[in-house]
């Protein structure tokens, strides 16, 4: 059996009376890319950090495929960007790509690295004097030093600005989606997420609120719909009788009909006819979804229901 | 090449790139060495030698505690504090080649500096001394400053990057005095004689004069020194191993 890349068994992370981590479960399978998701103290930092072997959960395992975070066998086979990492000083680009790749058995080529992250011409500067974004771009290339089978990534575009963002996603999107890497990724931006995720993982005061693919997500949600203006025609029994229907919402002669399937439910009413016109289509949006679901969870909690 | 070895380069280049190198490891001492030695006279005698060879070798000792502990205090806090220690511990860098490099890289750093040294105070002040002499003052310096490297590095893990950069200077400023560096002890009362007794940087400073002297040296100066050195290692190869729990509760 192939081990997990990454497994988390029931972790729980205490710093005091404060649960950051609260009996956490989850496997990433090997060529997955996974977006780790929530707000602010939702606990993020602190399972990366213990996924990396940075700090010990309270209680549970964590293990890198099938090792403890901090045998060298797990550190080997991983690569990692932290949020804050503040560069060492009077230390040349090509220095740091050299020293990095000094800790691998089978590190990538210095020049490949370098030209992954679009940062080649700067192989000669000091690397604290790069720009923010060229530093993170910088500190990309290092992660990918010894050729990881896993990438960890914490907040990765943070003081990148719009169009290195966009040309960073565009390299790790090329390079990771291989099958050989998996992913495992924190961000803000939700579009982000999106672009490159398989799967969402969602967590808010410490504990996983969903898990599964985007659409997954989105359909949990409840955000995707079709609506439309409906014409002298059509009547209300039509509309209640097409397939895949959850709700109608009905203003004047504007349509708005909740659905899980929303392509399905456009197909039917082509198919039967419908007098309608002005389609609108919306398959959810992963902002709406992580909104809805975080406030979900409020009202849960404050109906006293344990999830 | 080997991690070690390139770790170790880079170690050694970063030292000498730094600007706080030539302040506190070339400047202050060389500055210091040709105004004092203007000031009282190359031939008058100080702890049975000539004030040019005995504060040849306070000044040399002064250089190395220097790049040791200033130049590693400053560095080490800020890695530990900003994020690069822990990203190092998530990669397979062997757990003690941190300190071991560091300290290696000090030989180098300290040997220029005492080349240095010893050339100024050689051409200058026309110090002179037989080649054996000059070869054994000058390795018994860059090898026990290796104390200070130690101190420096555990003093970098103790505070955070002001305080460690506050502490170095402090406890630089301090053992240098009390160490007889700046005003020979011979001079002082016998307080500061044997407080001397117990500060790393005499020690240092007085295997070399004691070889200069024609004496022997004390066997005290070695098991001093090495104390230090085998406690600030001990205690500095702990710390940094050690990851910092990260806290992002808010």
């Amino acid at each position: 059996m192939v081990s997990a890349a990454i497994s988390v068994e029931h972790v729980s992370k205490r710093f005091g009376s404060v649960h950051a981590v609260d009996d956490v479960t989850f496997d990433v399978e090997p060529g997955t890319i996974v977006a780790l998701l929530g707000p602010n103290g939702a606990g993020k930092t602190t399972l990366i950090s213990m996924i990396l072997g940075l700090s010990q959960p309270t209680h549970g395992s964590v293990r890198v495929f099938g090792h403890r975070p901090r045998d060298r066998a797990a550190r080997e086979r991983l690569g990692v960007m932290l949020q804050h990492v503040t560069l060492p000083q009077s230390v040349k680009v090509k220095e740091l790509v050299a020293w990095f790749r000094s800790f691998y058995r089978h590190p990538l080529p210095a020049d490949h690295l370098l030209q992954m992250a679009g940062i080649e011409h700067l192989a000669e500067r000091e690397a604290v004097r790069l720009s923010g974004g060229e530093q993170r771009r910088l500190q990309f290339a290092l992660a990918m030093a010894g050729d990881p089978a896993l990438l960890v990534l914490d907040e990765p575009t943070t003081g990148m600005d719009v169009e290195s963002r966009r040309a960073f996603w565009n390299s790790l999107r090329s390079f990771v989606h291989d099958g050989r890497r998996t992913l495992l990724l924190t961000t803000h931006h939700l579009e982000e997420a999106e672009s490159v995720a398989d799967r969402v993982i969602l967590l808010k005061g410490g504990r996983v609120i969903a898990d599964g693919s985007l659409s997954e997500i989105k359909a949990q949600a409840g955000n995707r719909y079709v609506s439309f203006i409906a014409g002298p025609r059509c009547t209300k029994e039509e509309i209640e009788q097409l397939p895949y229907v959850r709700s109608v919402r009905y203003s004047g002669r504007h349509v708005r009909i909740q659905t899980d399937r929303p392509d399905d439910v456009l197909r039917a009413i082509i198919l039967r006819d419908l007098d309608a016109s002005s389609f609108e289509v919306s398959q959810g949006a992963l902002e709406d979804a992580f909104v809805a679901l975080t406030e979900l969870d409020d009202r849960l909690e404050e109906r006293g229901v344990t999830r | 090449m080997n991690s070690w070895l390139l770790e170790w380069r880079i170690e050694v280049l970063r030292n000498v790139r730094n600007r706080r190198f030539f302040i506190f490891t070339l400047l202050f001492p060389v500055g210091f060495y040709l105004l004092y030695v203007n000031l009282y006279g190359r031939h008058a005698q100080v702890g049975g030698m000539e004030w040019s060879k005995y504060f040849l070798i306070s000044m040399s000792v002064f250089g190395v505690v220097g790049t040791g502990l200033n130049g590693n205090a400053v560095r080490v806090a800020v890695e530990r504090t900003q994020g690069w220690t822990s990203w190092m511990l998530t990669t397979p860098r062997p757990a003690a080649q941190a300190v071991t490099t560091k300290i290696a890289a000090n030989v180098v750093v300290n040997a220029i500096a005492i080349g240095i040294m010893f050339l100024v105070g050689a051409f200058v002040e026309h110090v002179q001394m037989p080649a054996g002499e000059w070869l054994a003052c000058g390795a018994a310096t860059v090898f026990g400053a290796l104390v200070f490297t130690a101190l420096g590095i555990l003093s970098g893990h103790v505070g955070g990057r002001e305080a460690a950069q506050i502490l170095a200077s402090i406890v630089y400023f301090l053992i240098s005095i009390a160490g007889g560096l700046w005003i020979p002890i011979q001079v002082l009362p016998p307080f500061f004689h044997h407080l001397a007794l117990w500060m790393p940087t005499y020690r240092l400073a007085d295997i070399a004069w004691s070889l200069i002297g024609q004496r022997s040296i004390p066997w005290s100066d070695f098991a001093v020194l090495l104390a230090y050195f085998v406690v600030f290692v001990s205690l500095a190869a702990w710390v940094s191993t050690r990851p910092r729990e990260v806290r992002t509760v808010a």
